[in-house]
C-alpha cells in the first residue's frame, strides 16, 4: 500500500505582478510557477531541478507559505495548508523549515550563534528558557560545531560553518520537512561534500524529508529518491532518481543531462548535444509547450497545446507530445 | 625559444595588518599557442591572483608582485612600465571574468563596448570600429547582431552578456585569453554553448587559453594541461588525461572524489569529503599546507614543505608520500 505523502502539492500557481506606469498598476505577470504537482513521502528526498528562472525556488517558498500562492492546493500531513489561520500556520511551521543558499546573507550578523539557533526554541517555547543553552550546545554538536562556537558571530565563520549554523537552526524544532534551496552551491567543492554528508546523516537520524532545490544534476542524482525537472514554471518530467537518469523521456531532461560536464577527459570525444538559445522570459512564456522554441523534436501542435501528462513507468511521468 | 606564456617562481604579496603575506608563491606555469591550460583550485587557492598578476591587475597597494618573472611572447612583463603594458593588455592578452552582470558598463551599448577596443588599440574611426564590432558579435554567435549591437547589457540574458565579453576580449585576436570562471554564473545548457564557442575561437585564432575554474568537469572537457593549486602553491601539474586517470597528489585525488559524477551512483549516497578547511594564508602550517587535511600524511609532512618535483614524465607534484 502506498504510504501517505507528507507533502502533496496540486496545481500550484504563483504569478507575480509586473508593475508599471504612473499608478504602478500591474502591466503583466511573471508566470513563476504555472501549475505544479508533486508528492513527497516522509523521510525521502525529492529534488527540483532546472535552470535559473524555472520557478524551483519560488515553488520551495510557496510550499512553506513564505510566499502566498496565486492558486492551487498544498497538503502537509493531510492538512490543507492554505486554509490555516495565522496561529495554526505558526504551529505547522514547526514541522517545516528552510535552509537557504547563501550562508552569508541568511544569518543575522548581529546575533550570536546561541541567539540564532536558540530563537526558534524560544519563540515556540519548546524548551524552558533555562534549558535553551543546553539544547543549542546539543544541536551544534549534531552539526559538527563546537560548544564554544555558540558565543561567536556569523562573520567569524567560514561559508561551510555558517551553513552548519543554518542547518542547526532549521533542525531546532525537529521538523519533518526541510526545504533546502541550493544549500551547497555557494560552497567550495571540498566543503560541499562535508555539508551534503551532514544532511544525509541528519536525514537518517531524524527521518527528515528534503525538498532539495538544485541546479547541480550530478549531486541530485546521488542523493535523491525522486527528481522533478522544471522548465518555465512547469514540471516537465518526474521520476525516481535512477530511472530519470537512466531513461529520460523529455527532450529537455535529455539536453540538461547531456550538457553536464563530466570530469573524465577520456569521454571528451562524445560531443555534447547543444541546446540552442536561451530560456524565454517567464513574463511572456511561449504558448503551448513552453519548451517548443528550443526543442529538437518539436512538431505539429507543440506551439498550441501544453502536453498532457504521460506515464513511462511506475512514478515516471512526463509531458511531451512526441515521446 | 620560450613558450607563449612562461611564469617563473611568481610570488604575490598583500600588505595588511601585520607583516605582508603571500597569496601566491613559487608558481611556475607554461602555456603555448593554441593550447588550453586549466588552472584549478578552491577559493583562496591563488588561481585568480596568478591570472591578475599576468594581466597586471593586482590592486596595488596592498598587493604587489614580490618576485618572479612573467615571460609573454619572449619578453619579461614584470619590469615594463604601465604605459608599455597598456599596449599589450586588451590587445595581445585579454581576460573574461566570471560575472557577466557586472563586467559590462550599463550605460553604453554592447556595440560601443566592443568598438572601444578597436578605437583604442587599432585607432579606428567611430564608424569603422562599430562595423567591426558588429562582425565580432556575429562571430561569437549573437543572433541579429546589427540590432543587438545597439542594445544595452540589461536587455540581454547572462549567456548573451558572456558572449559580448568574449567578443570584447577576442576583438584584437589576442595571443592569450585568460578566462576566470567564465561559465560559473551560467546555466548548464548555456555553459555548454560558451565552452564550445571558446574552443572553436581558440582553434580558429590560435589563441592560448588559460582557463581558471573550480569545476573539474569543465577542465576535463576542454583543457590540454592542468595545474592544481592549493593555498597559493601549485600542488600538481600534468597533462589532462593522466591527471584525471591517476592523480598523484592527495588533494587532487580528494577533489576528484568529493564530487559526484553523473551516471555513477556509487554504493551509498555519502560523498568522499575532504575533512577540515583551507588554511588561512596568514597562518599557513609550517610543513605542507595540505598536511592537516591529508589522508596520507607522515611525520615529515608537518615539518617541511615538499618541493614541486617531477614524479613521472610530464607530471610534477608537491608531496612527500607516493600514492
Amino acid at each position: 500500500m502506498e504510504q501517505q505523502p507528507l507533502l502533496s502539492v496540486r496545481d500550484l500557481v504563483k504569478h507575480f505582478p509586473v508593475r508599471g506606469g504612473f499608478w504602478q498598476r500591474p502591466v503583466g505577470w511573471v508566470h513563476a510557477v504555472d501549475g505544479v504537482d508533486f508528492d513527497l513521502a516522509p523521510g525521502k528526498t525529492l529534488s527540483l531541478v532546472g535552470e535559473t528562472g524555472c520557478g524551483k525556488s519560488t515553488t520551495g517558498r510557496v510550499v512553506l507559505r513564505l510566499i502566498e500562492p496565486s492558486a492551487g492546493q498544498i497538503r502537509f500531513l493531510g492538512e490543507d495548508l492554505l486554509a490555516l489561520g495565522k496561529e495554526q500556520l505558526r504551529l505547522a511551521r514547526r514541522q517545516m523549515q528552510i535552509i537557504f543558499q547563501d550562508p552569508y546573507s541568511s544569518l543575522n550578523p548581529r546575533m550570536s550563534v546561541l541567539a540564532t539557533v536558540g530563537e526558534p526554541l524560544l519563540l515556540h517555547a519548546i524548551v524552558p528558557k533555562r534549558d535553551i543553552e543546553g539544547a543549542v550546545i546539543e544541536l551544534l554538536a549534531r552539526v559538527g560545531l563546537k560548544a564554544e562556537d555558540r558565543f561567536r558571530y556569523p562573520h567569524e565563520f567560514s561559508g561551510g560553518q555558517r551553513q552548519r549554523v543554518g542547518i542547526a537552526r532549521a533542525l531546532a524544532l525537529r521538523p519533518k520537512l526541510i526545504v533546502a534551496d541550493e544549500p551547497v552551491s555557494s560552497l567550495d567543492v571540498s566543503i560541499q561534500a562535508q555539508v551534503v554528508n551532514l544532511m544525509l546523516d541528519l536525514q537518517q537520524e531524524f527521518g527528515l524529508a528534503y525538498l532539495f532545490i538544485s541546479h547541480d544534476l550530478s549531486l541530485v542524482e546521488r542523493i535523491s529518491d525522486s527528481v522533478a525537472v522544471m522548465y518555465l514554471g512547469r514540471i516537465v518530467e518526474t521520476a525516481p532518481a535512477a530511472e530519470l537518469y537512466a531513461r529520460p523521456r523529455h527532450p529537455y531532461t535529455e539536453a540538461l543531462l547531456a550538457a553536464v560536464p563530466v570530469p573524465d577527459p577520456a569521454r571528451r570525444g562524445q560531443k555534447r548535444v547543444l541546446l540552442g538559445g536561451d530560456v524565454p522570459s517567464p513574463i511572456t512564456p511561449p504558448p503551448g509547450c513552453p519548451f517548443h522554441p528550443r526543442c529538437p523534436i518539436r512538431g505539429d501542435g507543440c506551439d498550441r497545446e501544453f502536453p498532457d501528462q504521460r506515464e513511462a513507468g511506475p512514478g515516471h511521468t512526463y509531458r511531451c507530445h512526441y515521446r | 625559444m620560450r613558450q607563449l606564456l612562461e611564469i617563473e617562481d611568481l610570488r604575490v604579496e598583500f600588505a595588511g595588518k601585520g607583516p605582508p603575506f603571500a597569496a601566491v608563491s613559487e608558481v611556475s606555469l607554461k602555456l603555448d599557442r593554441g593550447r588550453t591550460l586549466g588552472l584549478v583550485g578552491e577559493s583562496g587557492s591563488g588561481k585568480t591572483v596568478t591570472s591578475l598578476a599576468v594581466m597586471r591587475l593586482i590592486p596595488s597597494p596592498p598587493g604587489r608582485v614580490a618576485a618572479g618573472r612573467i615571460w609573454f611572447d619572449q619578453r619579461d612583463l614584470v619590469p615594463l612600465s604601465d604605459k608599455e603594458f597598456s599596449g599589450i593588455r586588451g590587445k595581445e592578452m585579454s581576460m573574461v571574468f566570471q560575472e557577466p552582470m557586472t563586467s559590462l558598463n550599463p550605460v553604453f551599448t554592447t556595440g560601443d563596448q566592443v568598438a572601444e577596443v578597436y578605437r583604442i588599440h587599432l585607432k579606428l574611426g567611430k564608424k569603422e570600429a562599430f562595423e567591426r564590432a558588429i562582425g565580432m558579435l556575429e562571430k561569437v554567435g549573437i543572433p541579429d547582431p546589427v540590432r543587438r549591437a545597439r542594445e544595452y547589457p540589461h536587455q540581454m540574458s547572462g549567456g548573451m552578456r558572456q558572449r559580448v565579453l568574449i567578443a570584447i576580449a577576442l576583438a584584437c585576436r589576442p595571443k592569450l585569453l585568460i578566462a576566470d570562471e567564465p561559465t560559473t554564473a551560467l546555466d548548464v545548457t548555456v555553459q555548454a554553448q560558451i565552452l564550445n564557442l571558446m574552443e572553436q575561437l581558440r582553434d580558429e585564432m590560435g589563441t592560448a587559453l588559460l582557463l581558471i575554474t573550480h569545476d573539474l568537469g569543465v577542465v576535463a572537457e576542454s583543457a590540454d594541461d592542468v595545474a592544481v593549486m592549493y593555498a597559493g602553491r601549485i600542488v600538481e601539474q600534468a597533462a589532462c588525461l593522466p591527471l584525471f586517470e591517476a592523480p598523484w597528489h592527495p588533494y587532487t585525488a580528494g577533489l576528484l572524489h568529493s564530487r559526484p559524477v553523473l551516471g555513477k551512483r556509487g554504493d551509498g549516497r555519502h560523498l568522499d569529503a575532504i575533512p577540515g578547511t583551507v588554511p588561512d594564508p596568514k597562518h599557513l602550517p609550517p610543513g605542507c599546507s595540505f598536511e592537516p587535511r591529508c589522508p596520507r600524511r607522515k611525520k615529515m609532512c608537518a615539518e617541511q614543505m615538499p618541493p614541486l618535483e617531477e614524479k613521472s614524465t610530464g607530471r610534477q607534484a608537491r608531496c612527500w608520500v607516493p600514492p
